[in-house]
């Protein structure tokens, strides 16, 4: 498998990001899946960059097209059933979408590496953790099987695993639901990508082990100086740790800013829904937990106009009739509401001022939100025995 | 691992007990008169047949054979648990007894069958993890093209059709028909005679009858197969193997294969079981030499020593390969061959 060194082949990650371009640019990107019901419109407009040593977090609703999108860039959807439709993605100002499945290769695990929600099932059952972890340095650095186990054993070690040199022997069931994430998160950092995207990683475990996971990519972030992509379902879970959140909603990007502009200027209602049933904002404003009444839109037949309409208390008829476009403050800030520029409008936003530092500190285990919304989990979709 | 070898070790002996039990009653049951199976329905004088009772463990003897009389000068019967034991005693001394109209050891007959059922079980089962697998990976991984529609139509015709009608539709088309194309390579000897001058010498005996006690279980190996990888290619840890930048290939040859092959090489194994237990329709459509036929002519014949003593071999081979099936499963799926989780955090 790793027998040849990739000698001849130039990491993307070791070539300068050219002048006036970001480490990761998603630009406009739609990617629709045609499937026998319809065109899911799953990726729908999704833009924002993202510089070297930054997070961005990305938040919404389960089946609003976080992991869809993200997969998308890791070249993991299959197409068909997917097709891109429009827009790009650049990395290090190198289109992926025109990158050969090869080329493509060489990208994924090595400049840019996934993790997922459940660690339970994400490592295979019949291999060794050691062989899993290593595998990547033997695929993209042609290590040797003995050279590979060892950086293996020094990664768990890096990961917080008691007596690696022993555990790289053991196989996945061996470990708990933490361990395993921590497992993940070697075999993820194991050829030191530009960007980590780690989709939902915490959602599976309990609240405390979800502290220390996110805890432990902060400080692999500082050692390495990675970028992270965080997909949560969870505001609170980003809170802390994201540069800049971008909020999506079936398949769209509706706001996106930095950390600070999205906790305390935000300026759509869908983003407010979201910060309201925050249990620890709620404590704060003295008001019980106000979750998001109804679901999300099918992405089959989507409304006309705002796709939050159908649930937003301050739908008028515009929102029914018209597609809101961004609108975007000079700081890059952008909103998908009609009235996003309307101070009146604004007032609705509820008051974070107060709590300000505060949200970070707890780390709500669900969101109300995210029981409302169907499970519409994307890989269980994509095969299956017909 | 040790100890999970011993427990099933252990399993076996009720389950020996148990059948030997049932084979035993079954004799007991079963009406007609061993002797005059034994002497073949003619009449023996007196002193013949009281000898014969005493040979067969049914009336008290000494140890010149003769019976043994009471006060009366009556036989003494000896009683069916006692029977039984002196059964069991002569089954662990490796004495299965002699077969009623073959008048040998039943252990010298099996001992010139089982090779037979032995190499035409291993044939098949070649034939069946070959082309089962095979057919089975072609069809997940080139989902819907027309391969997978061949193979699922292949399979659904070989599920239905009983192995003897397509072991005699193969002899007909391959034995007769194409006689003169072939040679006559195929065609069967009528003898079904086993030993070292059977007519079921050559290799190319094996081709259809093999293909016939594989046809069934081949089908469904290549089902178990697709069905296993497409189930696995859709699991998270494939997915997790993608996003490292393997290529589809490799996702396929190191990440899914062993999945999937866990549960078809079990099938397999316990298929293969199955067959060491003697086909009987396919030795018997093709004359075969093997336990299968021999079992079914010893039941015909009501040769009970026969039918008891094959039985009790086949159930420990089977049993024997059982476990060993079990063990390489275990070998396989480390979940199982190290316990659950420790859940060590
Ligand atoms: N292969 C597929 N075919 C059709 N629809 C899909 C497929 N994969 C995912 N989807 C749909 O895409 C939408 C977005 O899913 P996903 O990205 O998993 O949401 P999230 O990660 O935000 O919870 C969902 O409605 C899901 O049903
Ligand atoms: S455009 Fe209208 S419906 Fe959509 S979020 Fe703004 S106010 Fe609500
Ligand atoms: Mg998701």
């Amino acid at each position: 498998m790793a027998k040849k060194k990739h000698t001849d082949y130039v990491d993307l990650k070791d070539q300068p990001i050219p002048e006036g371009q970001h480490l990761l640019e998603v630009d406009n990107l739609k990617m629709f899946f045609h499937t026998e019901d319809g065109v899911v419109k799953a990726v729908n407009g999704v833009s924002y960059t993202l510089d070297r040593g930054e997070t961005l977090g990305v938040v919404g609703e389960s089946g609003s097209g976080k992991s869809v999108t993200h997969m998308t860039i890791m070249g993991l959807i299959d197409m068909p059933p997917g097709k891109i439709e429009e827009g790009d993605i650049r990395y290090r100002g190198k289109s992926l979408l025109e990158m050969t499945e090869q080329e493509m290769q060489h990208v994924r695990g090595n400049d840019i590496a996934m993790i997922f929600q459940d660690p339970m099932t994400s490592l295979n059952p019949v291999y060794k953790v050691g062989r899993q972890v290593g595998e990547g340095l033997r695929l993209h650095r042609g290590y040797s099987k003995q050279e590979a186990l060892e950086r293996a054993t020094e990664l768990l070690r890096l990961v917080g695993i008691p007596s690696p040199e022993k555990r790289v022997n053991e196989y996945p069931h061996q470990f708990s639901g933490g361990m395993r994430q921590r497992v993940m998160i070697a075999m993820a950092l194991a050829c030191d990508p530009d960007i980590l995207i780690a989709d939902e990683p915490t959602t599976a475990l309990d609240v405390t082990i979800q502290a220390q996971i996110i805890e432990l990519m902060k400080e692999m972030q500082q050692k390495n100086g990675n970028a992270i992509i965080m997909i949560t379902h969870d505001l609170g879970v980003v809170a802390d740790m994201a540069d800049k959140i971008m909020v999506m909603y079936a398949g769209r990007p509706v706001e996106f800013g930095t950390a600070d502009e999205i906790f305390y200027e935000s300026r759509h209602p869908y983003t407010w829904g979201l910060i309201r049933s925050i249990p620890e904002q709620a404590i704060d404003e003295k008001k019980p937990l106000t979750p998001i009444h109804g679901n999300p839109p099918s992405l089959v037949n989507l409304p006309k106009g705002c796709p939050f309409a159908p649930r937003c208390p301050y739908a008028v008829d515009i929102c029914h009739e018209q597609e809101p476009e961004h609108i975007t403050t000079e700081t890059g800030h952008y909103s998908a509401c009609h009235f996003a520029d309307d101070p009146e409008f604004l007032k609705f936003a509820p008051d974070t001022s107060r709590s300000r530092g505060k949200i970070a500190t707890g780390m709500p285990d669900t969101l109300e939100t995210s029981e409302a919304a169907p499970k519409a989990d994307g890989a269980k979709k994509t095969g299956g025995e017909a | 691992m040790g100890k999970y070898i011993l427990k099933r070790v252990l399993q076996f002996i009720p389950v020996f007990i148990g059948v030997t039990i049932i084979l035993f009653a079954m004799k007991a049951i079963v009406p007609g008169d061993p002797i005059s199976m034994i002497t073949g329905g003619r009449s023996v004088p007196e002193q013949t047949r009281l000898q014969l009772e005493v040979q067969n463990n049914m009336i008290y003897g000494d140890e010149n054979g003769q019976p043994i009389y009471d006060e009366n000068g009556e036989t003494i019967p000896v009683p069916i648990w006692e029977q039984y034991i002196r059964y069991m005693d002569d089954l662990l001394h490796g004495d299965l007894g002699t077969s009623y109209s073959k008048k040998r050891p039943v252990t010298d007959i099996f001992a010139e069958k089982y090779p037979y059922t032995i190499k035409l079980a291993l044939c098949a089962i070649c034939l069946e993890a070959i082309m089962g697998i095979g057919a089975g990976l072609i069809s997940a991984v080139k989902r819907y093209s027309f391969w997978d529609v061949l193979v699922t139509l292949v399979t659904s015709v070989l599920v239905a059709v009983p192995a003897f009608w397509l072991g005699m539709i193969l002899q007909l088309i391959f034995g007769i028909w194409l006689k003169d194309l072939t040679g006559g390579a195929f065609s069967m000897p009528i003898s079904g005679a086993g030993g070292p001058n059977s007519p079921y010498q050559d290799w190319l005996h094996y081709v259809l009858p093999a293909f016939t006690l594989a046809s069934v279980s081949t089908a469904y190996t290549a089902r178990i197969m697709r069905s296993q990888l497409l189930d696995v290619l859709n699991q998270d840890y494939i997915r997790t193997a993608k996003a490292k930048g393997l290529s589809r290939r490799s996702v396929i040859v190191h990440h899914a294969l062993k999945n999937a092959l866990i549960p078809v090489v079990t099938y397999i194994g316990i298929d293969f079981g199955a067959m060491m237990a003697g086909a009987i329709l396919t030795e018997t459509v093709f004359n075969w030499p093997g336990v299968g036929y021999e079992i079914y002519r010893a039941i015909s014949a009501r040769d009970w020593p026969l039918v008891m003593g094959g039985v009790t071999i086949i159930v420990v081979v089977v049993m024997v390969i059982n476990l060993v099936v079990d063990i390489s499963y275990a070998f396989l799926d480390p979940r199982i061959r190290l316990g659950s989780s420790k859940n060590k955090e």
